[in-house]
């Protein structure tokens, strides 16, 4: 054989890849003068006329040379024939001619297999298999897209998983070494560790090097005179040094700086906070930033390629010590308390420890502190657990998902190459007849099975390569952004061992596809087959494939149903109304303690020099201030009864509430049905009072009047848990779509102690007569103008709140709308495949009776009841797996009953529909079977 | 290629196909390798006529198998330095065929005079 030389130009490997195309005698005769020819015209070519010349004349020569060296492999066949035709009927004569009985029905002798041979073979097989496939474009088309959608949905988790769930945390290195520790309460994972016990396993002897802490919470960030929310990340002062994050400019924490609440107010800031908010100023060091209105001095910035880490929750902006965590300064703070849990651990083993061994020694130390604080620490216990994206707190159920999500995957796939095979097989109950007489003509069955898996490869090469390609770009349009949820550093690019994975799947896709067509047809019974064309084999597609159809027409029946639930849910809920007016409704949020306004007095003044600022803005037709608004996913529970009720016993009601100044029910829209709103009155000097929900009146005191009751109000933040009705609005929706409890508001002047404590995240609902657009800025500039430097006021529609409020039904009703769309496409793919293979068995029988009176249409009911007796079993199991799924997520269905008739009715006719339009066209077929074509044979 | 078919009668070669004839008539009574062909080829019909090297070795081939050229295995090495090349020259079977396949295009081209297809030539 030709072997290239070395130095060869590109094209002069792809000419003697080329040549490979003559029989074996003439490549090696000819071979090298070929290539030496090539080489220099090519050469002589590039100096006359120049490279692009050159070029196609390497085109032109290369697809020459396999054009004549496969004529020149046709001719060599052809000429062999001619001489095997004459020596056979030579030797046949001299046979007959010595009476030594040349009549026997031998097979003829098979020339010796050679590389050679075999590779002529392989190529009629390719040809052969192209020509059958171009026959039936139908057949291909949808062989080659089912396969390419399994594939690159497969490719595309494929690159998601490992993208998210095994590539290290960006910017660690020796990540390997890092453990997160999880406390456990007997067998419980609890989901951080108390402040005083990490504290003494850091003291304590263990495996781990270091150990560190940390505890995330949102900070408002003052620099350049402007506020804004950013995510900060409170860690001991071994932080870094635990996870080998070396700062790229100034200095890190100090040991120093991990003891003294309060005493060190330095922070080390992300690389992107350093950029793009900080002005990227190479003089960043020593400078000062306001977190949450006290200065920060900036010592460090963390390399560009660390994010934090959790780097799948969003990125950190800041790292300050553990010590200036509000929880450990002040009089009651958490440096002794043992039962509040709030800090997460890590740590890095010494080297050569393993994570088993470290889980080991913690729980060695943990042990020791149950001895020492019985109290608080009988039964806790603790895990190490490796260091990776995805936190380690319920990995495991989380792993769980993951897995059963590539399984499920898996399986379409599996589906789909049954389906597919179904469809081959479908194909090949014609060539039954063909495969029969070849066998009895001295045909190996292996030559027979190698020509079906040949087919079965072309379809999965070309599906495959579709659906990588597909995948692949699936992927690049897949973002954190796309799925809902924010992420760091996150893109979804394929790797090397994502494409590996899929070309394994397109092999595993060949072997599937076509080992069952070949396994069925290779052994066809020759006598029956070669008599007529009811194929052996029994009349229908085998158990396995009929379950397939039958599994998919479920599995699409179930995806159809969630779908349409959830859309009806949706509908259902809009027709219904949400109790308010979301439209030309804006709201706001000011964070007045975290910025300063430590006092209840101020806050409120604060809140009220900002209403009016903005209800002076021309457009705005009314302002107010509350905790809350409806639908805004922020809730607050309490429970609520009467007088006698004993609510620490479990009476009354529980209810939602909502804090609200004046004006509020105005502003958001809802009528109030009995009584009045809120007044500028009704603050800490006068009676506790409260308006209700009218559902919340009627179960209380049904059939009285309930306004000038008293309500007693179980939260402990009222010091008088007595409040007076003063009026009733209609039904309210609460703080999420899915939930439906009773709705109390309150005065907002009357909640100082809930201040106090928590802070006031004042809300300002604005409504306009304006398009919302327009009134943005105006918003915006007249709340700053009462306090320039509040944290920068972003306005959201209500509508968009509604909207958001339905995120999860809705996403559930696209994916499952997704889904349910190639389901249905599967199973109408499957139910083809068993149903056109059953009528192409069932020719004959077709034709038989159709001679003796059948009429077209009763072929046609015959043909679908096929389909349908087929997608039956399917229906039901599926009708049952999607009532159960129903139930299970009835509390996102909006109050719409998991066993809407509606729904039901939509789904099992979409999937009736499907099934039928499936069997259409193998009845059609089969209705048009002519019987004395049928006949024939007989 | 040791079972030469020689066959008796030069026409029943005939008609020859466009690349046999090309390489006979560039042949004639030299002796010349593949290279030597493409290149001569277009020499003598200034450039109009090209070969590529896959259609070139698989007439070749055919052509010393039917007996029309004969291989001589070179003595030297190539002067410019590529692989050791084989030789080839016509047979006397190959002139034969390449003169009656001429004779036949000439009285092709002698009917397409007499049908004024071609401008009077200066003869």
């Amino acid at each position: 054989m030709t072997r290239p030389a070395k130095g060869l130009p590109l094209a002069g490997y792809c000419f003697a890849a080329s040549l490979r195309a003559f029989p074996r005698p003439i490549s090696e005769r000819y071979g090298t003068e070929m290539l030496d020819a090539f080489v220099r015209e090519r050469q002589f070519l590039g100096a006359t006329e120049g490279r692009w010349t050159a070029f196609r004349y390497s085109l032109t020569a290369c697809f020459n040379v396999a054009k004549e060296g496969l004529a020149s492999r046709r001719r060599e066949r052809r000429d062999k024939r001619t001489r095997v035709a004459t020596g056979v009927a030579a030797r046949a004569v001299a046979g007959t001619a010595s009476g030594s009985g040349g009549g026997g029905t031998k097979r003829p002798v098979r020339a010796g297999w050679s590389p050679a041979n075999g590779l002529a073979d392989l190529e009629k097989d390719v040809r052969f298999a192209l020509r059958g496939l171009t026959r039936s474009p139908g057949f291909t088309l949808i062989a080659v897209l089912s396969l390419a959608v399994g594939i690159s949905v497969n490719t595309a988790l494929a690159t998601i998983v490992e993208e998210v769930w095994l590539e290290p945390v960006p910017g660690v290195p020796e990540h390997d070494r890092i453990v997160e520790t999880i406390p456990l309460d007997g067998n419980d994972e609890l989901w951080a560790w108390t402040y005083p016990d990490f504290a003494d396993a850091r003291r304590a002897q263990t495996t781990l090097e270091v150990m560190a802490a940390s505890a995330g919470m949102g900070l408002s960030l003052t620099a350049d005179d402007r506020s804004e929310r950013v995510s900060a990340e409170f860690v001991s002062a071994d932080f870094f040094r635990m996870l080998g994050v070396v700062v790229s400019r100034g200095r890190d924490f100090l040991p120093a700086e991990d003891v003294g609440p309060g005493q060190h107010p330095v922070v080390i800031v992300s690389h992107d906070m350093w950029q793009n908010r900080l002005g990227g100023d190479e003089s960043i060091l020593g400078t000062t930033i306001g977190l949450n209105r006290s200065p920060y001095t900036v010592i460090g910035v963390a390399p560009e390629e660390f994010k934090g880490v959790r780097p799948l929750s969003g990125e950190t902006d800041l790292w300050v010590p553990l010590v200036q965590h509000p929880e450990l300064i002040g009089d009651d703070n958490r440096a002794t308390d043992r039962e509040t849990h709030w800090v997460h651990v890590f740590g890095r083993m010494r080297a050569g420890a393993t994570i088993d061994e470290t889980t080991a020694s913690l729980r060695t130390v943990f042990a020791a502190l149950e001895e020492e604080y019985p109290e608080t620490n009988a039964d806790r216990s603790v895990l190490a657990r490796s260091f990776a994206r995805f936190p380690a707190q319920n990995r495991t159920g989380d792993m769980l998902a993951v897995v059963a999500l590539i399984v499920l995957v898996a399986i379409v796939l599996l589906i789909i190459c049954c389906n597919v095979a179904g469809m081959m097989l479908a194909r090949s109950a014609v060539r039954e007849q063909e495969f029969a007489v070849r066998m009895a003509l001295g045909s190996g069955r292996v030559r027979l099975v190698r020509q079906l898996m040949v087919e079965a490869l072309i379809l999965a090469v070309a599906g495959g390569t579709l659906g990588i390609a597909a995948g692949f770009w699936l992927t690049g349009f897949i973002t954190p952004d796309r799925l809902g949820v924010v992420m760091a550093d996150v893109s979804f690019r394929p790797s090397n061992a994502v494409l590996l994975f899929s070309l394994g799947l397109t092999a595993a896709a060949t072997l599937v596809v076509g080992l069952l067509p070949a396994i069925r047809f290779s052994q066809p019974a020759l006598l029956p087959s070669l008599k007529d064309d009811a194929g052996a084999g029994g009349r229908r597609a085998g158990r396995i494939h009929r379950f397939a159809a039958s599994a998919q027409t479920g599995i699409a029946l179930a995806f159809v149903l969630t779908c349409s639930l959830f859309v009806r849910a949706i509908d259902l809920a809009e027709q219904r109304g949400f109790g308010f007016d979301p439209q030309n409704l804006l709201t706001t949020r000011v964070f007045l303690k975290e910025d300063g306004h430590v006092s209840f007095d101020e806050a409120m003044s604060v809140a009220e020099r900002i209403r009016d600022s903005v209800g002076a803005v021309p457009g705005v037709t009314s302002v107010s201030i509350a905790d809350g608004i409806p639908l805004d996913l922020t809730s607050s529970f309490a429970r609520v009864g009467r007088v006698d009720h004993d609510l620490e016993a479990g009476a009354g009601e529980l209810v939602e509430f909502t804090q609200a100044s004046e004006g509020f029910f105005a502003t958001i829209g809802t009528p109030i049905l009995r009584g009045r709103g809120f007044e500028p009155g009704d603050d800490l000097t006068s009676e506790r009072v409260v308006v209700i929900t009218q559902d919340l009146a009627e179960a209380l005191w049904p059939q009285e009047e309930p306004l000038g009751k008293r309500l007693r109000y179980g939260s402990s933040t009222a010091e008088d848990p007595l409040m007076t009705v003063i009026g009733v609005v209609g039904r309210v929706a609460s703080s999420t779509a899915s939930r439906d409890l009773p709705h109390i508001f309150v005065s907002l002047r009357q909640e100082f102690v809930a201040y106090e404590r928590y802070g006031l995240p004042a809300l300002i609902l604005i409504r306009g007569a304006l398009e919302p657009s327009a009134l943005v800025s105006p918003i915006q500039g007249a709340i700053l103008e009462i306090d320039p430097t509040l944290t920068f006021p972003l306005i959201v529609t209500s509508e968009s709140l509604v909207t958001r409020s339905m995120g999860p039904q809705r996403a559930t009703a696209t994916i499952s709308a997704g889904l349910g769309l190639l389901a249905l496409i599967l199973a109408a793919i499957g139910v083809y495949g068993v149903v056109a293979f059953a009528v192409a068995n069932r020719k004959r029988e077709i034709g038989v009776r159709m001679a003796i009176g059948a009429t077209r249409e009763q072929v046609l009911r015959e043909v679908f009841k096929d389909g349908l007796r087929l997608a039956v079993p399917g229906l039901v199991v599926g009708g049952l797996l999607a009532v159960g799924t129903a139930i299970l997520l009835r509390s996102e269905l909006l109050g719409l009953s998991p066993l809407d008739p509606i729904s039901f009715g939509l789904a099992a006719g979409v999937l009736l529909l499907v099934v039928l339009a499936a069997s259409l066209i193998p009845a059609r077929r089969a209705s048009s079977v002519d019987p004395m074509n049928a006949l024939r044979y007989e | 290629m040791s079972k030469k078919r020689q066959t008796a009668s030069p026409d029943d070669h005939l008609p020859l196909s466009q690349t046999v004839f090309r390489i006979l008539l560039v042949l004639g009574d030299g002796q010349m390798h593949g290279y030597g062909i493409m290149q001569a080829l277009a020499a003598k019909t200034d450039g109009r006529e090209k070969i590529l090297p896959g259609t070139l070795y698989a007439s070749i081939a055919r052509m010393t198998q039917d007996g029309l050229l004969a291989e001589i295995e070179s003595v030297d090495s190539d002067a410019s330095g590529g692989p050791k090349r084989r030789y080839y020259r016509r047979t006397d079977l190959g002139t034969a065929v390449a003169r009656a396949e001429s004779e036949r295009m000439r009285a092709l081209v002698e009917l397409a005079e007499a049908e004024k297809l071609l401008p009077e030539s200066g003869r």
